[in-house]
């Protein structure tokens, strides 16, 4: 394997546990929830952990849908485009979504920081831990689409979406 | 016109907080001779409480309207709903605007950055059932719906009901299939969420009375100048008594047209709920509000 | 200006082919940057969009969707509906619709329907005898009944913008559901009486009861999806995470289609496809907080009711609009956009929020089936190796149908509205 293929193996590899992860313990807080509601012993946690599981897998789970195809895309019309116009499209969708994606980080770094000053109510997390969610999805966003320009660029891909069977 | 502020805030027109808004923009607009107006955002369209606090806090939002919820920043705002922590509205009174209320607004402005500028009282929490309810023993086991705050939650399994949290909007349809028995809340949302078609009566038990902030982020205050400062404080005090004068005749309302919609309102032994509810509340409150609330029970 | 360069960017965005979530972001970020706001609004407003209680179920009916599909439920569920209706005239074309009638029941979104029942059943067809173009055409109008019919993706986003009661809309989709799928059926028999389409012989009450018998597991799971939301033991999102549980245990140790060593691939697929839409919820959170705080809901109420305040009026023209910006955009960026702006003129008229709700989803579920920008016609005209043209041409009587079927359910807001208050003692 070449480099530029390795660090796509370990991101896409990172994001999937991550992922994974994270819609492990949104199922297993809500079943515990569920139990909870059936025998009448509530636990004031499970909703606020389910609600942060949720952002975490989005969160890893937003740059894996860039590259599956899953962000949606509407391409009908620049794929009906004739010769290397559909190409350059594509380009220009991933130029975009790293340009969008960098330039909000520092954005997305002090909205993390406003976090510190506040705890959760139930769990009494320090909210930049949850904050950090967006960061992070933009982050995945960012890894992912500036691997697809390089790919494109260096023609290891055509910048179509890719499915994940043929990443697992 | 040299600055618009805007003003988010939870409630729907009708309401007496949405009214106060507007007049403290009327007021603060006929103060600066037009200099600085306001914009009211009601029913949450420019976001959630909170949402709109860490708003306030990058500089995206100026003000809201907002309680209990400040407590994620500043524990000393969980004074703002304790159960059965105020006897009655003046002593409630006497509280938010004395010392411990001048305490909490100081808390709220250096760990939150958002500055408290007025408060409105909110009608005392009751519960409403299918059955009368007058006195704990009456609750065993009543599945009830409380909001997801810690303090609530223990609160009402030490009086003996089997309370659990949910979002507010699933409340109507849960107490309608009988997932939840009970729910509790001040009259106003009682009435405007229409609970009167599901639930039959209100046992008047005002486990908790309330009041809550009209705040102005502390980076916006900043800006202004002391004069203009001074003037969102007359305004503010101007929206605040006439909050106060919608409120009290909300109140007399709201109960009104419960009892026209078929809903019972059962006088309950609040001594023997206070009672019951003391110990939950102080081992449930934190560390640095316990003494003042040992102090509120006992006074 | 601000408001002109946030729509313009967005359609160029969209007509070049950049993902629907970051043509929500840049166009935004322009407007932002136009305004002289700060950007961070932008972070802070995606994590407000995206942290909402009703959002949670979206992962979990996802899940169970797919463990189904995995678990050899669609094989099943389309021999019983074929026991049911194949003796018909054209019997395969309403063995299809039937099929996604009884499929909606567990899936959440169109495109997961139209994916799984077509790869079966565009093929068989073609292979029986019938036209490429009009199965592909049955497969994908049918496919839109599946977020009508409870569960729904589309209405769990309607909860979190509006706070409707995600339970009640669920109960107020199964009758335009069951409607429509009705309605397409009558389409497809006219049709196939027409134009001769094969018929296969009656196969007897005991092919019934096998497949019913082979299906019922799959079919169960629909009533433990309505069961768990109206007998109050859980809400919408325990009720996603139960039925995915049960999905599991039927497609690995009942139907035992379903190798556990799957499992973790399809959790980490299923929170992908979650992880898109909500991403794209938070995308479009900004987007339409921009629309409130320029009061576009506002002006639209205001200009609309400044010219009729006829409530037949403002039914037909909010479902002109929706379908024409069906035709072009994604459904769940249509919600986010146009959902609280319509909401409010239609409450100014007198419309109920959960009729509204009911027939704004219906719509915009048209408008997966209408050219040029129809995701579920793609799919479809892409699994029988047809251009669009041919499938667009043999869509459109059933578009007229689903559009008759709309029209119903507009003006008549009891289709929608009874069953869920059925429920008041
Ligand atoms: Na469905
Ligand atoms: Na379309």
């Amino acid at each position: 394997m070449k480099p530029p293929d390795t660090i796509i193996h370990l991101v896409t590899r990172l994001a999937q546990w991550g992922t994974g992860l994270s819609f492990a313990v949104l199922i297993v807080a809500v079943l515990v929830q569920v139990t909870g509601r059936l025998t009448g012993i509530a636990f004031v946690w499970t909703e606020e952990l389910t609600r942060y599981a949720l952002l975490f897998m989005v969160a890893f789970g937003a740059g894996l849908s860039f590259r599956s195809g899953d962000l949606v895309n509407v391409d009908v019309i620049c794929e009906s485009l004739p010769g290397r116009a559909p190409w350059s499209l594509r380009l220009i969708a991933a130029l975009a979504t790293s340009g969008l994606a960098l330039y909000l980080l520092p954005h997305a770094w002090r909205y993390t920081s406003i976090g510190s000053m506040q705890t959760s109510p139930a769990l009494g997390l320090r909210m930049d831990f949850v904050h950090v969610t967006v960061f992070l999805l933009l982050v995945f966003l960012l890894v992912f689409a500036a691997l697809r320009v390089l790919g494109m660029v260096t023609g290891k891909e055509n910048g179509l979406p890719v499915k994940p069977e043929e990443d697992l | 016109q040299d600055m618009t502020l805007q003003l988010g805030h939870l409630a729907n027109e009708d309401n007496p907080w949405h009214l106060a808004s507007v007049k403290f923009g009327e007021e603060l607009s006929a103060l600066t001779d037009g200099r600085i107006a306001v914009e009211v955002f009601p029913n949450e369209s420019l976001g959630k409480e909170i949402d709109l606090i860490n708003g306030m806090q990058l500089g995206t939002v100026d003000m809201t309207i907002t309680g209990e919820s400040l407590q994620n920043w500043s524990p000393m705002a969980a004074l703002l709903a304790v159960p059965y922590a105020y006897r009655s509205i003046e002593h409630m009174d006497e509280v938010a605007s004395g010392d411990i209320g001048d305490q909490i607004k100081a808390e709220i402005i250096a760990n939150a950055q958002i500055r408290p500028i007025a408060y409105f009282a909110r009608g005392p929490r009751n519960l409403t059932s299918n059955r009368p309810i007058a006195s704990p023993d009456d609750l065993q086991g009543l599945k009830m719906r409380v909001p997801n705050v810690p303090l609530f939650v223990d609160t009402w399994q030490a009086l003996g009901a089997n309370p659990g949290p949910m979002a507010f909007s699933e409340v109507f349809t849960s107490l309608q299939n009988g997932t939840i028995e009970a729910q509790e809340n001040p009259l106003a949302l009682i009435r405007s969420a229409s609970f009167a078609e599901v639930q039959s009566h209100v046992n008047l038990t005002e486990h908790v009375r309330s009041w809550i902030y009209l705040t102005i982020a502390e980076s916006k205050w900043k800006q202004l100048s002391e004069e203009d400062q001074g003037h969102v404080m007359e305004a503010a005090a101007r929206a605040q008594e006439y909050e106060r004068e919608l409120f009290e005749q909300s109140v007399a309302d709201d109960r009104a047209y419960l009892e026209e919609q078929g809903m019972t309102f059962v006088e309950v032994d609040g001594a023997a709920f206070q009672a019951a509810a003391k110990d939950a509340v102080l081992m449930n409150v934190s560390d640095e509000v316990r003494p003042i609330v040992e102090g509120l029970f006992t006074e | 200006m601000g408001v002109t360069v946030l729509f313009l960017v967005f359609i160029g965005g969209l007509i070049v082919g950049i993902p629907v979530a970051i043509t929500l972001g840049i166009s935004s970020l322009a407007y932002l940057l136009l305004s002289g706001i700060p950007a961070v609004v932008m972070p802070q407003k995606m994590y407000a969009g995206m942290d909402v209680f009703v959002l949670l179920s979206i992962p979990g009916f996802i899940l169970a969707g797919n463990l189904m599909n995995r678990g050899g439920i669609t094989q099943r569920i389309i021999r019983f509906a074929n026991s049911l209706v194949g003796w018909i005239r054209g019997g395969l074309g309403l063995t299809n619709i039937a099929a996604s009638m009884l499929f909606g029941g567990i899936t959440g979104t169109a495109v997961a329907d139209a994916a799984s029942i077509g790869g079966v059943m565009i093929p068989g067809m073609k292979k029986a005898g019938y036209p490429a173009d009009f199965s592909a055409a049955v497969t994908a109008a049918s496919s839109t009944v599946g977020p009508i019919i409870p569960p729904s993706v589309p209405m769990i986003i309607v909860g979190a913008l509006s706070g409707i009661s995600v339970g009640q809309m669920f109960l107020a989709g199964a009758i335009p559901g069951i409607l429509m799928g009705l309605a397409m059926m009558v389409t497809a028999y006219v049709i196939s009486r027409r134009r001769n389409f094969p018929r296969q012989p009656w196969q007897g009450f005991k092919e019934v009861a096998r497949s019913f018998a082979g299906a019922f597991w799959a079919l169960a799971m629909t009533f433990l999806i309505i069961y768990g939301l109206l007998s109050g033991l859980a809400t919408p999102t325990e009720t996603a995470i139960v039925a995915s549980v049960y999905a599991f245990i039927v497609g690995a140790f009942i139907y035992r289609e379903l190798p556990v060593r799957e499992l973790p691939g399809i959790v980490v697929e299923s929170g992908t496809s979650a992880a898109g839409i909500l991403a794209l919820v938070g995308f479009a959170n900004v987007f339409g907080w921009i629309l409130v705080s320029e009061r576009i809901p506002q002006t639209i109420a205001d200009g609309v009711l400044s010219f009729t305040d006829n409530r037949f009026l403002v039914i037909l023209l909010i479902n002109l609009l929706l379908l024409f910006v069906g035709m072009f955009m994604e459904t769940i960026a249509a919600l986010i956009i146009l959902f609280v702006p319509l909401l409010s003129l239609a409450e100014a008229v007198g419309i109920e929020p959960l009729h509204f709700a009911t027939f704004a989803v219906l719509n915009l579920m048209i408008g997966l089936t209408t050219p040029p920008v129809g995701v579920c016609l793609f799919v479809c005209a892409g699994i029988a190796r047809l251009p669009l043209m041919p499938v667009v041409k043999a869509i459109l009587p059933f578009l007229l149908t689903n559009i008759a079927v709309l029209l119903a359910v507009s003006y008549i807001p009891a289709l929608a509205t009874w069953l869920p208050s059925l429920l008041i003692k």
